[in-house]
C-alpha cells in the first residue's frame, strides 16, 4: 500500500511538474495589459478587398469566441474561414465554441481582460455591461468608412444600432419571424379543418386530441419558445406584443394580454400540448411532428427547410389564428418576430490586433450571410448577398417572401430584446402556463410585480 | 472465523434485493453504452432503453474528431493526479493538528474549513477567475489545480479529522516516552493508520475533479489546457444537440473512472485486510 | 504530554498549507460574496452599496420562498433515504461472501461514478410521461395510475430528489463501508460469543463506534440537498416556471438571468448561512465525545 501511495506521489508531481513548465514556456504577456483606446485611424479598406502584395503583412491570430457547436453554425463558420484563406491569408482564426451560458464565460473574460478579439453577444444588458467595461469597441466609424454599413440590410437594422444609435454588433442573420407550421396531411386524414381563428384552433385541438392524435409538440423545456408562441398571439390583439412592454407602449393590465394568457390556458386545457411538455426538448419535439404524428408545430422561419426535407409537400406554415373572423383578414401579416434587438459579431476594444479584427469581423459577418442566402436559400439575412441563390427555394418560403413584403407589423420576438430580469419572469410565466400550473390571472399579476403595474 | 450459516427465508429474500439493487445500479452504465451508439430519435423516441437498432460508431469518430481527445484526456490525467496528492498531503497535515493537536481555535478552524463544502461555485465564479489571473497562473493547468485542491480541501479534512479521532491517545503517548519528534509519529504512527480513510478520499477527489465541468469551462480557455468534460461542449449547438456523440463522449470520459475506482478499491480491500490482521 | 501535542511551531507548519490555499481560493471569493451582497452590481463594472436592499427584496420574492420549501424538501428525501439504505448497504456487504463482497462494492458505487448529466438523462426518460419506463410500468402492472412525473411542482421536486439521492447513495454506501471496515475485529467476535444476531451487531456495536461517520454522512447529505443545482438544471430547468428552484437556482438566476449579481450573492448568502447552521447542529448533537477503540 505504502509503495502504491509514494508511487501515486511520484506520479503526480512528475505530472504536475510537466503541466507546470510545459505551460510556464509560454509567452508571459498573456497576463491582460490595460485596456487600450480603440485605434483613433483605422484602414479603411472593402470588407474583403485583396491585398497587394502578401509579404507586407506579419502573421496575425485572432481568437474568436462564437457559437461554433452544430451544423447550423459550424458550415457558415468554415466556409467563411475558407473565403478568409483566400482574401487575407496571412490571418488565423482560433475558433473558441461558445457555450449556451447566459453569456457567464464572456463576463469572465471581460473581468479577467482575457477577451477574444472577436465574439458574438447579445442582449441589451450584456452590450452595456461589456461597453461600461471598455471591453468592446464602438464600430460607428470604422463600418461606415469601410463601406460595412451599406451592405446591411435595413431590415437588420434594428440588431445593428445600440440604443443612442453607436454600432457596437455586426449583425449576420436577419430576424427572423415565428412560424405556426401544420401537417396537413393529418388535417385532412381526420376530418379536422385548419383553423383561422383561436376559437377554431382551440376547438380543432380537442378534436385531434380526443382521437389521440397530437396536436402541437412544443419545446417548452426552453423558456424562449413559450415567450414566442405567447408573443404571436397577443399580436392577434396588440400587433407590437411582448415588446412593448418594455418600452412602456403597452401595460401588462391591457385586456389583450389576460385575454393572450387565457387563449394558451385554453389550448393546454384541450390538449394542445403534449403531457409533460415542459421537458420536451427540440429533438424530441420536432421527432414527434416530423414523424408525421402531430398536426403543427411552432417555431422560428429557420424550421422551414428542416420541416420541407422531413414532411415535403404535406407541411405548410399557416398564419397565426386570427383573434375573430373578422379580423382574420388584417391580422394575417401582423408577424411575430421580425424585429431584432442588437446582437452580432463584436470586436474587443484592446484587441492587440484591432484593425484587424475589425475587417475580418465584418467579412464573417457578410460571408455568413452569404452562406446562408447561397447554399440554404435563406432570404432573412443581414448583410446584402450579390451571389446567386445555389439552392431552389421551398414554397413555404416563397409564400413568406410574399406574406412578409405585405407585413403590416412585427415584433421582437418573445420581447428578447426587454431588460433580462422581465424576459426571464416571462419566460417562466409562459412555460407554467403551458404546463396549467398557473393561471392566466396569476401569470399578469407576476408579470404585473416586474413591470410595476 | 464464519458464522455457522443457518437458512433464512428473511435473510435469501434480502440477498435477492441487494442483487435488484446492484443491478438497478450498474443498468445506467449499460444504458450510456447503449445511448452512445444511438442518434437523436433513438434516444428520445423511437428505443430509449433498449439495444441500439444500429451500432453508430460514427459517434465515437464524430468525438474523436470534434477535440482533441488524448490532449484532453492527459490534462484530466494530469490535473486530477495533482489535485489527489495535495488534497491528501495539506488535508491529512491540517487534519493531524485539528484533531490531535491542542492549540487555541482548533474547532473554529475545522469548523471553518466546512464551508468549503456549501459554497456555492456558481456566484464566485468571476471573483476565482480574476484570483487566478492575479496569481499569474491561467493559461496552465494550475488555474484549476489550485482552485480544485481548494475546494476538495474542506471534504478531505473532515473525513480525515472523524478518523483520527477515533484513533488511541495512547499512540502519541508512547511517541513521546520514545522521544520521537511529533513530526515523525504523525507521519510513522497516524499516516499509516488512516490510510483507509485516505484512499477513500483519494477517490472521492478523483471523481469529483474528473467530472468537474462549470470551473474547467471558465479557466481553461486555451486548447491544449482544457479537460475531458469541456469536450461535450462541442456537441451542444443552439438549438439542436448531437445527443448520441455526447453519449460516445462521456463512455469515453466515465469508463476511466469506472475502472480505477475497480481496481483501486480492491487495492484499498486488500490493504485493510493486512492491517485488521495486524491489529487484531 | 500537553507540550508534546501543543507544538506552536508543528502547529503552524501543518495547518499552514492547507490554511493558507484555503483561505485564498475559498474564504477570499466568500467575502466578496459577502460584500457584494448589499451592493447592485452587474459582475463586472464598480458596484454600487445599497444596504440591505437585496435582503428586502429576497424576503419579498416568492421565488426565494419556493427556493427554500424546494431546498428543505431535497435535503429531507436525502437523508432520509440514502443514509438509511446506504448503511443497510454497506452492513450487507461487509458480511458477504469475497466475491458478492467485490461485485456489490463496485455496482452501488456505479451511478455516483457516473457524470449527474448522464443520470439525469437517465431518468429524464425514465419519467417522461409519453414513453417512459415508469409510466410503462405501472400500466404493465395494470395501474391505470399514469403522472406526470416532472411536469408539476410537487411531484417534480420529489422525482428529481429521488435521483439525487439514488445517485448518491453510492457516496454515503462507501463512506460508511470503509469507516465500518475500520472497525477492529475483537469487537464483533465479542458480540457473537454473546450470541448476538448480525443485526443486532451492527445496530449496538457498528453504528455507535461510526458516530463521526455518520455525522459527515448527514451533513453531506443535507448541505447537499439545500445545494441542489445540477439536476434540475438538466432535467427540468427549473421549470415549469420556478416550481422546482433551489436557492442555488435562484442564486444562477439571479446573477445570470437576471444580471442581477448582487441579488444573487444575498441568496447564496441565505444558503450558506442555512448550511451553516445546519452542520452546527448536527456537529453539536451528534458524536460529541471522543470515541475510543
Amino acid at each position: 500500500m505504502k509503495k502504491f501511495f509514494s508511487a501515486l506521489l511520484v506520479l503526480a508531481m512528475l505530472l504536475g511538474m510537466t503541466a507546470c513548465s510545459s505551460s510556464n514556456n509560454k509567452p508571459s504577456n498573456d497576463t491582460p495589459s490595460e485596456p487600450k483606446e480603440p485605434a483613433q485611424e483605422s484602414e479603411s479598406s472593402g470588407g474583403d478587398a485583396a491585398p497587394e502584395t502578401k509579404d507586407e503583412h506579419e502573421p496575425v491570430t485572432l481568437r474568436v469566441y462564437v457559437r461554433y457547436s452544430d451544423d447550423d453554425t459550424i458550415l457558415p463558420y468554415d466556409y467563411a474561414a475558407e473565403c478568409l484563406k483566400e482574401a487575407m491569408p496571412w490571418v488565423t482564426l482560433d475558433l473558441d465554441p461558445m457555450p449556451a451560458d447566459d453569456a457567464v464565460k464572456l463576463k469572465t473574460y471581460a473581468a479577467t481582460g482575457d477577451m477574444p478579439d472577436i465574439f458574438g453577444i447579445s442582449g441589451e444588458d450584456t452590450i452595456r455591461s461589456l461597453v461600461d467595461a471598455g471591453a468592446i469597441a464602438e464600430l460607428t466609424d470604422e463600418v461606415t468608412a469601410n463601406g460595412f454599413l451599406e451592405k446591411v440590410m435595413p431590415a437588420a437594422h434594428s440588431k445593428l444600432y445600440f440604443g443612442d444609435g453607436s454600432i457596437y454588433t455586426l449583425p449576420y442573420t436577419g430576424s427572423e419571424v415565428a412560424l405556426l407550421f401544420v401537417n396537413k396531411t393529418v388535417f385532412e386524414e381526420n376530418g379536422v379543418a385548419i383553423p383561422t381563428t383561436i376559437q377554431e384552433w382551440i376547438d380543432a385541438s380537442a378534436a385531434l386530441s380526443a382521437k389521440g392524435v397530437g396536436v402541437l409538440p412544443i419545446f417548452a423545456k426552453e423558456q424562449w419558445i413559450c415567450n414566442a408562441l405567447y408573443d404571436a398571439i397577443v399580436t392577434r390583439y396588440i400587433p407590437d406584443g411582448l415588446g412593448s412592454l418594455h418600452s412602456g407602449a403597452h401595460s401588462i393590465r391591457e385586456e389583450g394580454f389576460l385575454q393572450a394568457a387565457k387563449d394558451i390556458e385554453a389550448l393546454a386545457a384541450a390538449g394542445a400540448f403534449p403531457a409533460g411538455v415542459t421537458t420536451l426538448n427540440y429533438e424530441q419535439a420536432t421527432n414527434l411532428f416530423y414523424n408525421g404524428d402531430s398536426a403543427m408545430f411552432f417555431n422560428g422561419q429557420w424550421e422551414i427547410a428542416s420541416s420541407d426535407a422531413a414532411l415535403g409537400d404535406a407541411v405548410d406554415w399557416i398564419p397565426i389564428p386570427a383573434a375573430t373572423a373578422e379580423t382574420y383578414e388584417t391580422s394575417q401579416y401582423a408577424f411575430a418576430g421580425g424585429s431584432g434587438a442588437p446582437a452580432g459579431l463584436s470586436v474587443c476594444a484592446y484587441s492587440e490586433n484591432y484593425d484587424t479584427a475589425v475587417e475580418v469581423a465584418c467579412f464573417l459577418a457578410e460571408k455568413y450571410a452569404e452562406y446562408n442566402y447561397t447554399k440554404r436559400g435563406a432570404t432573412n439575412i443581414a448583410v446584402r448577398c450579390d451571389k446567386p441563390m445555389e439552392v431552389e427555394q421551398s414554397p413555404m418560403n416563397k409564400k413568406l417572401s410574399e406574406y412578409l413584403e405585405k407585413a403590416t407589423s412585427t415584433t421582437v420576438l418573445g420581447g428578447s430584446g426587454s431588460n433580462m430580469e422581465l424576459f426571464t419572469v416571462l419566460g417562466e410565466g409562459t412555460q407554467s402556463l403551458l404546463a396549467g400550473v398557473m393561471t392566466a390571472e396569476e401569470f399578469i399579476d407576476s408579470i404585473a410585480l416586474v413591470t410595476g403595474d | 472465523m464464519k458464522p455457522k450459516r443457518q437458512f433464512h427465508v428473511g435473510s435469501f429474500l434480502f440477498r435477492i434485493v441487494l442483487y435488484v439493487y446492484a443491478v438497478i445500479s450498474l443498468y445506467p452504465l449499460i444504458w450510456m453504452l447503449f445511448y452512445s451508439f444511438k442518434d437523436n430519435q433513438e434516444i428520445f423516441v423511437t428505443n430509449p432503453f433498449g439495444f441500439p437498432t444500429v451500432l453508430r460508431f460514427e459517434n465515437y469518430a464524430k468525438a474523436w474528431n470534434a477535440f482533441n481527445l488524448p490532449v484532453y484526456f492527459m490534462n484530466s490525467v494530469k490535473v486530477t493526479l495533482t489535485v489527489i496528492v495535495f488534497v491528501l498531503i495539506f488535508a491529512t497535515m491540517f487534519a493531524y493538528a485539528t484533531a490531535r493537536m491542542r492549540f487555541r481555535g482548533q474547532h473554529v478552524l475545522r469548523l471553518l474549513t466546512m464551508i468549503g463544502l456549501f459554497l456555492p461555485l456558481q456566484c464566485i465564479m468571476i471573483p476565482i477567475a480574476v484570483l487566478v489571473r492575479d496569481l499569474h497562473i491561467n493559461n496552465t493547468l494550475w488555474a484549476v489545480i489550485v482552485p480544485y485542491t481548494a475546494f476538495n480541501l474542506s471534504f478531505a479534512i473532515m473525513v480525515l479529522y472523524g478518523y483520527m479521532r477515533s484513533l488511541p491517545f495512547e499512540l502519541e503517548e508512547s511517541a513521546c516516552i520514545d522521544g520521537a519528534s511529533l513530526f515523525t509519529c504523525f507521519l510513522r504512527i497516524i499516516v499509516p493508520n488512516v490510510k483507509t480513510a485516505m484512499a477513500t478520499v483519494a477517490i472521492f477527489v478523483f471523481m469529483n475533479v474528473w467530472n468537474e465541468y462549470n470551473l474547467a469551462l471558465i479557466l481553461l480557455t486555451k486548447d491544449n489546457l482544457k479537460t475531458l468534460p469541456l469536450g461535450l461542449l462541442f456537441f451542444q449547438g443552439e438549438y439542436t444537440t448531437d445527443w448520441g456523440a455526447m453519449g460516445a463522449t462521456m463512455v469515453i470520459a466515465s469508463i476511466p473512472t469506472v475502472l480505477i475506482y475497480t481496481l483501486f478499491s480492491s487495492q484499498v480491500e486488500k490493504a485493510m485486510t493486512v492491517s485488521g490482521a495486524v491489529k487484531g | 504530554m500537553r507540550k508534546y501535542l501543543g507544538n506552536k511551531k508543528m502547529v503552524i507548519a501543518l495547518v499552514g498549507p492547507a490554511m493558507i490555499l484555503f483561505s485564498v481560493m475559498v474564504l477570499y471569493p466568500l467575502g466578496v460574496l459577502i460584500v457584494k451582497s448589499f451592493t447592485q452590481w452587474d459582475g463586472l463594472n464598480p458596484s454600487v452599496f445599497t444596504g440591505v436592499e437585496n435582503y428586502i427584496r429576497l424576503f419579498k420574492d416568492p421565488v426565494f420562498y419556493t427556493s427554500l420549501r424546494n431546498g428543505l424538501v431535497f435535503a429531507l428525501i436525502q437523508v432520509c433515504i440514502q443514509v438509511p439504505i446506504a448503511s443497510i448497504l454497506a452492513f450487507a456487504v461487509m458480511d458477504s461472501g469475497r466475491i458478492s463482497k467485490k461485485f456489490f462494492r463496485v455496482a452501488y458505487f456505479v451511478p455516483a461514478v457516473l457524470s449527474i448529466t448522464v443520470v439525469s438523462q437517465l431518468w429524464l426518460s425514465m419519467y417522461n410521461a409519453e414513453y417512459g419506463m415508469i409510466n410503462k410500468l405501472f400500466s404493465a402492472l395494470g395501474f391505470s395510475y399514469q403522472q406526470n412525473w416532472l411536469g408539476q411542482g410537487e411531484s417534480a421536486i420529489v422525482a428529481i430528489a429521488l435521483v439525487n439521492t439514488w445517485q448518491f447513495t453510492g457516496y454515503q454506501f462507501i463512506l460508511l463501508l470503509s469507516a465500518a471496515r475500520s472497525i477492529p475485529d475483537h469487537y464483533f467476535e465479542a458480540a457473537r460469543l454473546d450470541g448476538c444476531s448480525k443485526m443486532k451487531a451492527h445496530l449496538h456495536i457498528t453504528m455507535p463506534l461510526m458516530q463521526e461517520t455518520y455525522k459527515y454522512c448527514l451533513i453531506i447529505a443535507i448541505t447537499g440537498g439545500l445545494n441542489a443545482f445540477a439536476s434540475m438544471h438538466i432535467m427540468t430547468g427549473g421549470g415549469p416556471g420556478t416550481q422546482t428552484y433551489t436557492l442555488t437556482y435562484l442564486m444562477y438566476r439571479s446573477a445570470f438571468r437576471l444580471g442581477n449579481y448582487g441579488y444573487g450573492c444575498a441568496s447564496a448568502v441565505m444558503l450558506i448561512v442555512q448550511c451553516m447552521i445546519v452542520s452546527l447542529v448536527i456537529n453539536r448533537c451528534v458524536a460529541r465525545e471522543r470515541i475510543v477503540y
